[in-house]
């Protein structure tokens, strides 16, 4: 882990492109994809709580809705109001 | 739905009791992906692809969820369905055979001509050429033909042969009964009728008349043999010579006429497939009264004409009928005449002055007119001399 994070830091890289971090991509208020691997916890329309990375995000808002789940990631869009890391 | 879903076979599925969030999450995790996971009344639906959705029966049992296919989406499903007919697969694929076979092949051969003796020689030429029914339409050299069946018809002057499906459409135009076949025999140009020419254009030959100078029908304008240091050469004289003629016909209608007209139809119709052609009718003759005219239609698929179709013969009968007409009707139809007469023999022509007189002798009414024309008054003639 700590070769990857001097060879980020080294090649000038994005942290967590060589380690494979969690990458959240937030577009507006409408969309949110979640890149690397995640699992669901919890779904419902106002609510979406997955697990990525061994930490746990938690995404409010109306109307949520799953666009893609799959071994790459996951895609979320709704209405969000909050993103929370628990 | 994506669009692109619809080009691969994939099912929308319901999942409903059990922890469903973790069975997605397994699902996840066996690889399967997921797409358009919705909420509903108390259950999951999401999309999987077909091939994937075998997946699905290990976490829904570890999970204790219920899992039931709603829809199956896509082409693939389509054909997979019709995969199962054979049936249909077969028609499909002869029907396929037969269009390529029909169409690779020459089937019709359709000769633009009323002339039975025409037809008949074309016909025996082309045949001798390779061109038939059943020949595959890749061997036909069609410029060859095309040269060959001109030299071995005499008639014909001109011949153009192309392939429309499997149709070998020969268009001919055939010398017409009396008219100068172009070659290079020897000619003069003499005047067509009387008048005064008002110019000349010798394009072969030498002239023996000048622009102003009064001519007769029959008169030599252009002589074809050139004298020259070497001796006389015969050539084919050519030459426009405009000249000013007065032309005059006469035409006349009377108040009771016979005319013409179209009495019953009787209708031959035939099946025609290839080359047999399957007569749907009872045989029957028509006596001359009857004018005759032959109707063909050929089957289309795919814009290419089939060697399928139905032709028909139509006689309609010609009935004499006498009319009586008023004194205006009988001058319209003098008119009517008298203009298709002048039309018939002038041409292009063009009309300076015309002057009509009119007279009744008895019941018929005569109109005779007088027209002052600028025209063409050159005619070839063969060469008739003493110098061959």
């Amino acid at each position: 882990m700590q070769v990857t994070k001097q060879a980020e830091a080294l090649l000038d890289l994005p942290q967590g492109v060589l380690t494979g971090e969690l990458l959240m991509e937030v577009r507006g208020r409408r969309q949110v994809i979640l890149e690397g691997a995640c699992d669901l916890i919890e779904y419902d329309e106002s609510c979406v709580r997955l697990r990525a990375e061994g930490r746990e995000v938690r995404l409010s808002g109306h109307r949520l809705a799953i666009e893609t789940l799959s071994v790459g990631g996951a895609s979320v869009s709704g209405q969000l109001l909050s993103i929370e890391f628990l | 739905m994506r669009w692109w879903h619809r080009w691969r076979a994939d099912v929308e599925f319901r999942c409903e009791g059990g922890l469903c969030e973790r069975f997605l999450s397994l699902l996840k995790q066996e690889g399967v992906a997921l797409w358009d996971v919705r909420l509903g009344d108390g259950c999951v639906t999401a999309v999987c692809r077909a091939s994937e959705y075998r997946k699905v029966r290990l976490p829904a049992r570890r999970t204790g969820t219920r899992v039931h296919v709603i829809r199956r989406l896509g082409a693939g499903f389509r054909l997979w369905a019709i995969g199962r007919r054979p049936g249909l697969i077969a028609g499909a694929i002869s029907a396929v055979a037969v269009y390529v076979i029909l169409a690779s092949c020459i089937w019709i051969i359709d000769i633009q001509t009323e002339d039975p003796r025409i037809r008949a020689a074309v016909e025996r030429e082309l045949a001798s050429c390779g061109i038939a029914r059943g020949v595959p339409a890749s061997e036909a050299d069609l410029a060859a033909v095309r040269m060959r069946v001109i030299a071995g018809v005499e008639e014909l002057h001109q011949m153009s042969v192309y392939l429309e499906g499997c149709a070998a459409r020969v268009d001919i135009r055939w010398q017409e009964e009396g008219a100068p076949r172009p070659d290079s025999t020897p000619s003069n140009v003499i005047a067509s009728c009387d008048g005064q020419i008002l110019s000349m254009r010798v394009t072969d030959g030498q002239a023996m008349v000048k622009a102003g100078d009064a001519v007769v029908a029959g008169d030599l304008l252009v002589c074809g043999a050139v004298e020259t240091e070497h001796g006389v050469l015969l050539s084919r004289a050519s030459a426009t010579v405009t000249a000013r003629t007065t032309r005059c016909f006469e035409a006349a209608a009377s108040r009771t006429e016979t005319v013409e007209t179209d009495g019953r139809v009787y209708i031959q119709p035939s099946v025609r497939l290839f080359w047999w052609s399957v007569p749907c009718y009872s045989p029957s003759a028509f006596t001359e009264r009857f004018s005759e005219r032959q109707e063909r239609s050929d089957w289309r698929w795919l814009d290419t004409p089939m060697p399928i179709g139905v032709e028909q013969t139509v006689y309609t009968e010609r009935c004499q009928r006498t009319v009586s007409l008023s004194d205006e009707q009988v001058k319209a139809v003098a008119r009517a005449r008298l203009a298709a007469q002048a039309a018939a023999v002038l041409g292009t022509a063009s009309v300076e002055e015309s002057t009509l007189e009119e007279r009744w002798e008895g019941d018929r009414y005569i109109l005779r007119g007088q027209y002052t024309c600028i025209e063409d008054i050159a005619v070839q003639t063969p060469l008739l001399s003493d110098f061959e």
